[in-house]
């Protein structure tokens, strides 16, 4: 990527805003566990968040650094996890639209699906990497991506949404309400 | 199948007066047609991405038995199945059988218009498994055992009262909550543990991708996505034309349907499911099950019909309904069949039902054609509606006896009266107008235009311009390449002379040798009478008259935009095989559109206008030239309805604004309500009226808010809006081409 880029986070940032969800960029794992050490908090009493292996989650100094602080992570597959329970689901993010502030949460067979969807707060890690300018740069990513045998995936733009009642705007329905994006700038100096 | 006959003059008066719905649908559907707006105009491809959506799925329908196949085999290699349900029964029997063999007890659905089609909530309960809407605005109709009122927003009808209602009669409680936001809190508490107690999940699906069976689900709760994750079985359950060959040509769709459906850049959630992939649940023991269940009832017989196959198209974003004035007015319930609403609705409900039950509606669809510009894949609605009411006409053999033939041709009609004595006072006769009502549903209570007594080429033989006829003089006068004609449309020739006589002498300012030609009706009104035939032979007649014009190169202009439209527009329709149409379509423009091609010429003759001019009028041009030098003038304008589809409504601002010491201000409202004979039948006129009262509200809320400045007039093209307007309103309205003429005297 050339450095005269736009920096896409910036843009990303600023679409989830106005859709009521936050972006925030981070600088390495410490960085990380401190802003999902926070969140966690703030909004589970017993400070434990429900995840899905895979990608940025999967980073072991994440985990280390969790546990030093008091936060459980529980695996959705672990045996007799309670996705229902969890307040927070943390996931890792394959590829983001800054225009429109999207999350494109992929892959194949798994229970990732629950774990962005059943609790009430979703955090999200992302690379700033993989945050493309628009829809149309997204698409053949997205699209290579599936064709290649990632079959399942949810775009996610903002927290769940409705307008059904006299057309009042009113967040969180059946999805999260909250929607915390942790961008992990993995090119430092590049298009930021 | 039929539904028992409705009475939709009843249903009406009532969604009329019903402060619910007057209330709640218009502002809501404004509201939502403004954020489409802005979404789209934000978007610099979105007429390529029209185009390729509108491309893909014409040649997605084309392939569409290959398309079946091809998905069939996907889902089956990504581990679910397919079932191919012919009808609306069949479908609901798969989906009770699978319901029973998989054990489940519980259901819960996300919305989707197939299943309202197929009746799907009954068949299930009958069968003893019980279903629960998720969707929030679902769930509030089946809490209230209402029905949809709107593809997208099911409760667009419904005030925030009628909701609180709703919740207390479907949830037996005694205290609801107040707002919006603590009512939508109640049912994500109650529905979250259906979600987590149900067996079957069941969801429609916006796209279907045939190469790799993968389902598309576009939302913005989340209810889908839990109806698709959490019970051990989900089926799917999609309409046949809502197959796409690859994942490749779903880009365009995604750029689309958000946008036009709410004016968001994407849905919060779009779920991309293929199979039953997202697999293992810790929720669920074992292996989770995937269905996909592809409904024909009616759509093959569609894609066999030249008129529906074009429906097919629908992305069901609804955004034509948004639009829709008569929709705004009285709702979906009326305007609308038993699962679709509004002018796409009656094509719908032809094609799944048949057409007695588009009959019973389709009549409320003016043609005025503002659904046409807003569809993201350019549905040509009021055509499709045009010829839907030519086929109930010819099953009921109901032609509107001679009077009916009359007013498929306002040239006729207005000959007729002309050479009837004392038929213009006669017409008013009580007696005259119950016959009239009778035989061709003029409702009596809707004045009849009154003639001037010279037609506009009467007026101009008479000052020694030269005139042409149908099917006489065309070929006398050769054309030049200073010559203009003037196409004097019916009611231009017959009532407007006024307005005729200031586009010749505009014409003739701006120094063209100005030929007017007449006699040759477009078709419109026997289009929008659902006459077919009879247009096709109007639009040849007219062909006749114009060609050896149009051939040449002479410019051609009108002053009606729906007879101006009806060339540009329809003929292709009505005469596909006539190559000399089209090159008519293309020299054939409306008259502002022509001043704004000539902007120089214009300026020209405008830059006299505000310096005052020679007076050749006495007193009402020393006045209007005294206005214009005070810089003191508001004037409104109303756009007509297919000037604004077509997109010449801007040349009419663009040339309006360049008169010197005018301030122009537009109405924003869809369309004046009387749309050619929409306002004359019966069957319509309560719409018709209500639609012209809401416009006359506005213009007057313009006028006060230009308040101390002064509006002098009310300008509209639209021979009809200028008629609604005439009699509703407190001015009486003028063609913005006589404002031009009177300040370049
Ligand atoms: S043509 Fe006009 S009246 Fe008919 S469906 Fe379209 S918007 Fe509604
Ligand atoms: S006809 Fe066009 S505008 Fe109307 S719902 Fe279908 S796709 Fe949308």
């Amino acid at each position: 990527m050339p450095a005269s880029a736009q920096p896409y986070h910036e843009t990303f940032a600023a679409a989830l805003g106005v859709l009521g969800g936050r972006a925030r960029r981070v600088r390495g794992g410490r960085a990380v566990a401190d802003a999902i050490e926070i969140i966690a908090r703030q909004h589970s009493d017993s400070a434990s968040v429900l995840y899905e292996p895979g990608g940025l989650v999967d980073d072991v100094a994440l985990h280390l650094a969790l546990r030093a602080r008091g936060v459980k992570l529980v695996s959705v597959e672990s045996a007799g996890a309670q996705p229902a329970a969890f307040e927070i689901g943390l996931t890792s993010v394959e590829l983001a639209i800054a225009q429109s502030g999207t999350l494109l949460i992929g892959g194949d067979v798994g229970g990732w699906g629950l774990v962005a969807a059943l609790p009430r707060i979703h955090i999200a890690l992302l690379r700033t990497s993989d945050i493309e300018p628009d829809l149309s740069a997204a698409f053949p990513r997205f699209e290579r991506a599936f064709s290649h045998g990632q079959r399942n995936w949810v775009w996610v733009s903002g927290p769940s949404k409705t307008a059904d009642i006299a057309m009042q705007l009113v967040t969180g329905v059946h999805g999260p309400n909250m929607l915390e994006v942790l961008i992990v700038d993995d090119q430092p100096g590049g298009r930021g | 199948m039929s539904s028992p006959g409705r009475d939709l003059d009843a249903e009406i008066r009532a969604a009329l007066t019903d402060p619910s719905i007057q209330q709640a649908v218009g502002p809501a559907a404004r509201t939502v047609a403004a954020a489409r707006r802005d979404a789209v105009e934000g978007f610099a491809a979105y007429d390529a991405a029209r185009d390729r959506a509108r491309a893909i799925k014409e040649s997605a329908i084309e392939a569409l038995p290959e398309l079946i196949e091809m998905a069939e085999e996907a889902v089956e290699r990504a581990g679910g199945t397919v079932h191919r349900a012919e009808d609306a029964g069949a479908a609901c029997e798969i989906i009770v059988d699978i319901a029973q063999r998989e054990d489940c007890r519980t259901a819960v659905k996300s919305k989707s218009m197939t299943s309202e089609e197929v009746h799907l909530n009954a068949a299930l309960e009958r069968a003893g498994v019980h279903v629960r809407e998720t969707d929030l605005g679902e769930y509030i109709v089946q809490l209230d055992e209402d029905r949809p009122s709107h593809i997208v927003a099911p409760i667009l009808h419904k005030s925030l009262e009628d909701v609180r209602q709703a919740f207390r009669h479907g949830l037996g409680l005694d205290d609801v909550p107040e707002s919006p936001e603590q009512l939508t809190q109640l049912a994500r508490q109650r529905l979250r543990e259906e979600f987590l107690a149900a067996d079957l999940g069941i969801t429609g699906a916006n796209f279907v991708i045939a190469e790799s069976g993968t389902i598309i689900v576009v939302e913005n709760e989340g209810n889908a996505r839990l109806c698709t994750q959490v019970p051990r079985v989900h089926v799917a359950l999609a309409g046949v034309e809502k197959l796409i060959p690859a994942m490749a040509d779903l880009q365009p769709f995604l750029e689309l349907l958000p946008r036009s459906a709410t004016g968001q850049l994407l849905s919060v959630y779009l779920s991309v499911i293929t199979g039953p992939g997202w697999g293992r649940s810790p929720l669920v023991e074992g292996d989770r099950a995937f269905h996909l269940v592809l409904l024909d009832n009616g759509r093959m017989a569609m894609r066999d019909d030249p008129v529906l196959r074009e429906a097919l198209c629908c992305i069901r974003c609804g955004a034509c309904l948004n639009v829709c004035a008569p929709y705004q007015a009285v709702g979906g319930h009326v305007y609308g069949g038993p699962t679709y609403q509004s002018g796409i609705g009656a094509a719908w409900e032809a094609g799944v039902r048949g057409l007695d039950t588009a009959a019973e509606f389709a009549h409320l669809c003016s043609t005025c054609s503002r659904c046409q510009d807003v569809c993201p894949v350019r549905i040509d609605i009021p055509w499709m509606n045009s010829a839907l009411r030519g086929r109930i006409r010819d099953k009921k053999g109901d032609g509107g006896g001679r009077f009916g033939a009359l007013l498929r041709e306002p040239r006729r009609l207005y000959e007729t009266v002309r050479r009837t004595p004392g038929a213009s006072w006669l017409g008013e006769l009580p007696p005259v107008r119950w016959y009239l009502e009778k035989s061709a549903g003029v409702d009596r209570r809707r004045p009849l235009p009154e003639l001037p007594s010279l037609t506009l080429t009467e007026w101009y033989e008479q000052q020694g311009g030269a005139v042409v006829h149908e099917g006489n003089d065309g070929a006398r006068v050769e054309p030049s390449a200073s010559m203009v004609v003037l196409w004097a449309d019916c009611h231009t020739e017959h009532v407007e002379t006024t307005a005729g006589q200031a586009a010749v002498r505009v014409l003739q300012r701006l120094g063209y040798d100005v030929v007017v030609a007449t006699g040759a009706c477009c078709g419109r009104a026997a289009l929008s009478q659902g006459d077919v035939p009879a247009a096709q032979r109007q639009a040849r007649g007219l062909l006749g008259l114009l060609e050896p014009f149009a051939e040449a190169g002479v410019p051609i202009v009108g002053l009606e935009p729906s007879c101006v439209s009806s060339v540009v527009c329809e003929h292709e329709h009505l005469l596909p095989d006539e190559p000399s149409a089209m090159i008519l379509a293309i020299r054939v423009q409306e008259i502002f559109d022509f001043l704004n091609d000539n902007t120089s010429a214009v300026g020209n003759i405008l830059a006299g206008a505000g310096a005052g001019g020679s007076d050749r009028n006495g007193a009402a041009a020393e006045q209007e030239v005294r206005g214009a030098s005070a810089g003191a003038r508001t004037v409104l304008v109303h756009g007509h309805c297919q000037q604004k589809t077509a997109g010449w409504y801007p040349a009419v601002l663009e040339v309006l604004g360049r008169v010197p010491g005018v301030e122009v201000r537009s109405t924003t409202a869809e369309c004046c309500g009387m749309a050619g004979s929409y306002g004359y039948k019966t069957a319509t006129y309560e719409v018709s009226r209500e639609l012209g009262r809401r416009l006359v509200g506005e213009l007057d809320d313009m006028a006060a808010a230009a308040g101390s400045q002064g509006v002098e007039d009310v300008l509209a093209c639209g021979t009809s809006c200028r008629s609604q307007l005439r009699e509703l309103g407190r001015t009486v309205p003028r063609h913005p081409i006589e404002l031009i003429e009177e300040v370049t005297r």
